[in-house]
């Protein structure tokens, strides 16, 4: 079992997100340069942290994939 | 001896690719009467749909983005795992139009791709433009002069841009003699660069240097094309022609009244009688075989299709039952995605191309010259988010916003490593009374073997990763797209065992094979440049029919 791929979207969805991304409207709401740079570091470490919390739950993952620590 | 009305030609060349075109190229320039054929599927409504514009203005203003970057039938959203041909944009997807229906072949424990293009792969290479050293031509059967004279001849006219001086001009641009300058890198090549620069020694003494790559891309203005525009877009169109294509030669070559160019025929055999080469072909348009008569025939169909020629061609006087083995050099392939810090909290210039940034050469200690492995470093902000968001464990929608808080500091670094015959694909031509020449394409080693070219290339890889780190990008993942991802592939019909080093097929007097088919070795840097310089090379040595 891999949970990555399973957690992974599905076809449709990605599909759907394609074409609202590849619009004018969808460059603005995706655009990292819409972005300032304080507020992109902000974020950074906000999931920066999230991932600092989320390790044990990384290493739990791979054992249960069979990949070891 | 040309009488076109009556299929009757001087020299038939098979290929648009690289090596058809530089041999077709260099005959025409001496006076030989040349036609080209091939299958020649291309797209210029695709091409010609994207605006010369960077790729920023594009997606704030353009309405009808979602034909070039998605594709109308969403064909730019790759179903599961991209096991090759990931960097095919939507514009680029003809470069293998019908290639499993026309140019079929049974493939295990690997993933190939072939191409029905005009211009062959080279409709979308990368463009990297590696010259290789004496001690990798010794290697791969090739002579060492002529290659390096071929080089210079070749780098000429397609316009290669390269660093003047330093340790990649040493390994991938030493043979050139008038190169324009290189290409400017982005702001993330820069930050890796002056991080190298600072340990340069270093860095060096392990074996590992890095620097501005030599490609085949304009920085100054060339005949018809012009420099690039560092538009972002280099994926998706051919903005102002600043990325060599084979196509532009054959637009050239057509002007010329000793050329001629038949597309929609797939060359299937050749048969050698009475100094005549008769040469059967498939009509696409028409659905028939047509037979043309030749004086000399260049096999350019790749390293595949030019085997399947020949074997095709031996097999016409045998029953079924018959079978001919070889191997394909293919050079193993993987990607690291790794994230680049110091872009955060800077405001990135727009101002950039989307192809390799930088290359890279990692040699370890006790290797020789040409097992060394390749790096080539891109960026690849031009790619749209859904790309990133669909490899999360996430949600688009989640996914989405993460990857557009990285991708500006992504850094995708591909690394080649070399191939020899032992650890090539194994290549099976079989005809049997059910099915006449099948090709089984399967890698399928001996545990040892496996276990010796692993440990090699994991050895290579970790030390990567190890020096990545040190210039700051932050391996994220490790992808193994599989063998033959890198879509570089030679060595079907080796110098010595089925063809000379001129290229000629042993068992016949007039059939050349100009791609690397004759390779008996696959350095790991990229191999388009030298294709074109030996196709060239032989092109030039091809004596007239008597």
């Amino acid at each position: 079992m891999n949970l990555t791929k399973l957690l992974k979207p599905d076809h449709a969805s990605v599909v759907r997100a394609a074409h609202d991304e590849a619009t004018c409207a969808g460059a603005l709401r995706y655009a990292p340069r819409a972005d300032g740079p304080i507020r992109q570091s902000v974020v950074l470490f906000f999931w920066v942290v999230l991932g600092v919390l989320a390790a044990p739950f990384v290493l739990f993952k791979r054992l249960l994939t069979g990949r070891g620590l | 001896m040309t009488n076109e009305s009556q299929n009757v030609f001087e020299v038939l060349v098979i290929g648009s690719g690289p090596a058809g075109v530089s041999s077709a190229k260099a005959l025409v320039e001496r006076g030989f009467r040349v036609t080209l054929l091939d299958i020649g599927f291309d797209d210029p409504k695709a091409r010609e749909a994207i605006p010369d514009l960077p790729f920023s203005k594009l997606r704030a203003e353009d309405p009808n983005q979602t034909s070039y970057f998605v594709g109308q039938e969403a064909e730019g959203v790759p179903k599961g795992d991209v096991k090759v041909g990931a960097h095919l944009t939507p514009p680029r997807r003809f470069v293998h139009h019908r290639s499993e229906e026309l140019l079929p072949s049974r493939v295990r424990g690997a993933t190939l791709m072939q191409s029905t293009a005009l211009g062959g792969l080279g409709a979308a290479w990368g463009a990297g433009a590696c010259t290789y050293l004496p001690e990798e031509l010794t290697a791969m059967g090739l002579p060492i002069d002529e290659m390096n004279s071929a080089y210079r001849a070749v780098s000429s006219w397609i316009g290669v841009s390269a660093p003047e001086s330093g340790a990649m001009r040493w390994h991938c641009g030493s043979a050139l003699s008038q190169a324009q300058p290189a290409l400017e890198p982005d702001d993330l090549a820069r930050s890796i660069m002056s991080r190298y620069d600072r340990n340069k020694d270093h860095f060096s003494k392990l074996g590992f240097d890095i620097g501005l790559p030599s490609m085949a891309v304009l920085t100054r203005d060339l005949d018809s094309r012009c420099a690039n525009p560092y538009y972002d877009m280099d994926f998706y169109g051919d903005s102002r022609k600043s990325v060599f294509r084979p196509r532009y030669v054959l637009d050239n070559l057509k002007k010329n009244k000793n050329f001629t160019y038949l597309s929609s025929r797939v060359c299937l055999s050749y048969l050698e009688r009475d100094g005549v080469i008769e040469v059967r072909v498939r009509n696409l348009g028409t659905g028939t075989e047509e037979v043309l008569y030749c004086g000399q025939l260049i096999l350019a169909a790749g390293a595949i299709n030019s085997a399947r020629t020949v074997f095709e061609s031996m097999s016409l006087d045998k029953k079924a039952g018959f079978s001919i083995q070889t191997r394909l050099l293919c050079n193993p392939y993987h990607y690291l995605v790794g994230l680049q810090l110091d872009s955060f909290g800077r405001e990135l210039s727009d101002r950039r191309h989307s192809l390799a940034q930088l290359f890279g050469i990692y040699r370890s200690a006790g290797q020789r010259t040409h097992e060394s492995a390749f790096l080539a470093f891109y960026s690849y902000r031009s790619l749209l988010h859904f790309k990133l968001s669909k490899e999360f464990p996430f949600p688009v929608a989640i996914g989405q916003k993460i990857a557009a808080l990285l991708s500006g500091g992504l850094s995708i670094v591909g690394v080649h490593h070399s191939d020899s015959f032992e650890t090539a694909i194994d290549y099976r031509w079989t005809k049997n009374a059910l099915a006449p020449g099948i090709i089984e394409l399967s890698y399928d080693k001996h545990a040892e073997t496996q276990r010796r070219r692993d440990q090699k290339v994991n050895e290579e890889i970790h030390f990567i990763q190890k020096t990545l780190r040190r210039l700051g990008v932050f391996p994220l993942s490790r992808v193994a797209p599989g063998p033959g991802a890198s879509i570089h592939y030679a060595g079907s019909l080796p110098i010595g065992s089925w063809t000379d080093v001129d290229g000629r097929v042993l068992k016949s007097k007039r059939v050349y094979v100009v791609d690397s088919s004759t390779w008996t070795y696959l350095p790991a840097k990229g191999l388009t440049l030298s294709i074109m310089a030996n196709a060239w090379r032989i092109a030039q040595k091809l004596p007239r029919s008597p």
